[in-house]
């Protein structure tokens, strides 16, 4: 009961730290091919977010592309290699870094994956989706905390696209749950990846929206993977599909949400077809805004 | 003073001219350590061209947007192998039409050579209407005013007759007092006329108007690598600028548009150098004076536009500096107004 109760508060104190969170609208994964267009279009881009990875060593050329950004755009940085989920702890030298790149930027919060990366001192090389177990949220949470001392910035924690699922104690929308109020982190919520897990475990995606702690979402993800024999790939690489617009719309008509980014990774586009799903974003997040 | 002890006074003189020079242009550009005004979104190409090399940069991007859009063609005599000729296509005029470029379009309702739209009345004309950019960038310190550049250039007279002066006085001296060895002293001079005049304000763009030149290519188009525009009529798929352009590809009638506007940018920000193959060799025969030129933009004499465009360049950024105070292009329609 006394868990409950705790649970609850950290609970409120997570939306009390949302709310206090700047909208930004709806923005772009910054690419560098796509430059040239983005810079374009700024007026239509009020937020860009960057792979932290690309940035963490930067090269001179690199920082000035970063000052160069971080004086037209608010950038968003999304961290891919941390590991939060690690059970030996974090990348101590990646830490620092990442915390210079976010000294750098000065954004009004970070993000990073509810994964792992890095197991046994061996860099994995891809986000592994973490068991359900509360376990896994004490590590995460005990991980957290570590980061928390090093950046003060918000950080923001995403749910993973899963192409399996590891055995656990609860579902993922109860697991989400725990590690927010665990962690007391604002969410990244990834449409997209909700979808491909639905799709793929064969659930409904939109009843799972009830069970998700959506008032905690500060951030969305959303894109278009491809289909292979009868998986669905989250590869980023295609136009957001009607079913993920439509759990969008929803999930902007529940909650108010700071910011939408589209992550476009592999066979980009002209920059107006991009333009055109970041706009239609804007217009769901703007009707939705109370 | 003898000879040694001369030549040592003199070798002084020569650096604390060139000292003072450099002191001199940096305190006629006191805004070169500001912050940089933002990239401009969105950022009209013709702007950026005229920004870049003036009137005739401007021009220059308008000739091959028309061409591209098949609204102008070149047209030689194979017979006479005289020079090519600018015409207008007998279509009607498109209606989203850039203002500078709609100017350009009328003025070769008849056939005119490349080389006269630069310097005669339609240079004019342009350099007049865009006197709302000029007075804008002088103002946030990115070109030269016509203040900046007189100053500039009293500075350097002034050296040089002060160095010249001082030389001939002591060739005289020498002479009336029967030393003819006065080689050395000549070749020295030489020397520092060449100093001086290294710092003559031939740039049109201050030194944070080069830095914000650089900024534009970083930002808008980091890398010059030619590209052709593919006219498209849909507006949202064609702006192919530093991307795949796999969907956009298009045989229907050119129909100009902002997007395609976009595609312009990095032609206004490097020149011919941006533009594909066939498109550059084309250019290059139309204006073979700016292609002898490097069209890289800001290179060691400043901005490129001003040596790429020799002496129409230079007519054209004097009128520029002249009439800098001047009138108006009859509000903020571009340059299209003034010049029509």
């Amino acid at each position: 009961m006394i868990a409950v109760a705790v649970i609850a508060v950290a609970a409120a104190d997570v939306v009390a730290a949302v709310t206090e969170l700047p909208f930004l609208g709806a923005g772009l994964g910054y690419r560098a091919p796509l430059r040239g267009g983005i810079f374009q279009h700024r007026h239509e881009l009020p937020v860009l977010e960057i792979i932290a990875d690309d940035y963490l060593d930067p090269t001179p050329e690199q920082l000035d592309e970063l000052t160069l950004l971080a004086e037209h755009f608010i950038v968003l940085p999304h961290a891919i290699g941390l590991s939060l989920g690690s059970a030996e702890g974090l990348d101590h030298v990646y830490l620092e870094r990442l915390a210079n790149l976010i000294a750098h930027l000065k954004p009004p919060w970070w993000s990073e994956h509810i994964s792992f990366t890095r197991a046994g001192g061996i860099d994995i090389g891809h986000l592994t989706p973490l068991p359900f177990t509360q376990e896994a949220v004490d590590t995460l949470a005990h991980n957290v905390a570590t980061v928390r001392r090093v950046i003060r910035t918000p950080l923001i924690l995403e749910n993973s696209a899963a192409t399996f699922t590891l055995p656990g104690e609860m579902d993922e929308a109860a697991f989400i749950t725990a590690v927010v109020s665990s962690t007391q982190c604002g969410l990244l919520f990834d449409i997209t990846n909700l979808h491909v897990n639905a799709c793929n475990q064969g659930y409904d995606a939109r009843a799972a929206l009830d069970r998700l702690p959506l008032e905690h979402v500060v951030q969305l993800h959303f894109t278009g993977g491809h289909r292979r024999i009868d998986l669905e790939i989250d590869s980023h690489s295609h136009p957001t599909p009607e079913p993920v617009w439509t759990l969008l719309a929803e999930v902007c008509r529940r909650t108010p949400v700071r910011a939408a980014i589209l992550e476009r990774d592999q066979r980009l586009p002209p920059i107006g077809e991009l333009l055109n799903e970041v706009r239609r974003a804007q217009q769901l997040m703007t009707m939705s805004t109370p | 003073m003898s000879g040694p002890e001369f030549l040592l006074f003199y070798a002084a003189l020569l650096l604390v001219t060139f000292v003072g020079l450099r002191w001199f242009n940096r305190w006629r550009d006191p805004r070169a350590g500001e912050a940089l005004p933002p990239v401009p979104s969105p950022a009209d190409p013709y702007e950026l061209a005229w920004l870049r090399g003036g009137a005739t940069e401007a021009i220059r991007l308008a000739v091959y947007d028309l061409m591209q859009s098949g609204h102008l063609e070149s047209t030689r005599d194979a017979s006479t192998r005289g020079p090519a000729h600018l015409l207008a296509t007998p279509r009607s005029e498109p209606s989203g039409l850039a203002p500078l470029a709609r100017v350009v379009l009328r003025a070769c309702a008849t056939p005119q050579k490349p080389a006269d739209l630069m310097r005669g009345t339609l240079a004019e004309g342009v350099d007049v209407a865009c006197s709302h950019w000029r007075l804008a960038h002088e103002e946030a310190g990115l070109l030269q005013s016509a203040s900046q550049r007189t100053n500039g250039w009293l500075a350097v007279i002034f050296s040089l007759m002060v160095l010249v002066g001082i030389t001939l006085m002591r060739i005289d001296y020498a002479y009336a007092h029967g030393h003819s060895n006065v080689w050395f002293l000549i070749a020295l001079t030489g020397v520092a006329v060449m100093i001086a005049w290294s710092n003559r304000p031939s740039r049109r763009l201050t030194v944070r108007g080069v830095s914000y030149l650089q900024r534009l290519r970083s930002a808008l188009a980091p890398s010059p690598a030619p590209r052709r525009i593919t006219p498209s009529n849909n507006a949202s798929n064609n702006d192919s600028t530093n991307v795949s352009d796999d969907t956009a590809n298009s045989t229907s009638a050119p129909v100009w548009s902002p997007m395609t506007s976009a595609a312009l940018v990095p032609i206004a920000l490097y020149g011919m150098e941006a533009m594909a193959g066939h498109d550059q060799q084309q250019m290059r025969q139309l204006f073979p004076q700016a292609a002898q030129q490097p069209s890289t933009g800001c290179s060691a004499g400043g901005c490129g536009s001003a040596s790429s465009c020799g002496a129409v360049e230079s007519s054209s950024s004097s009128s520029s500096s002249s009439d800098s105070g001047g009138g108006d292009s009859g509000g903020g329609s571009g340059c299209g107004g003034g010049g029509d």
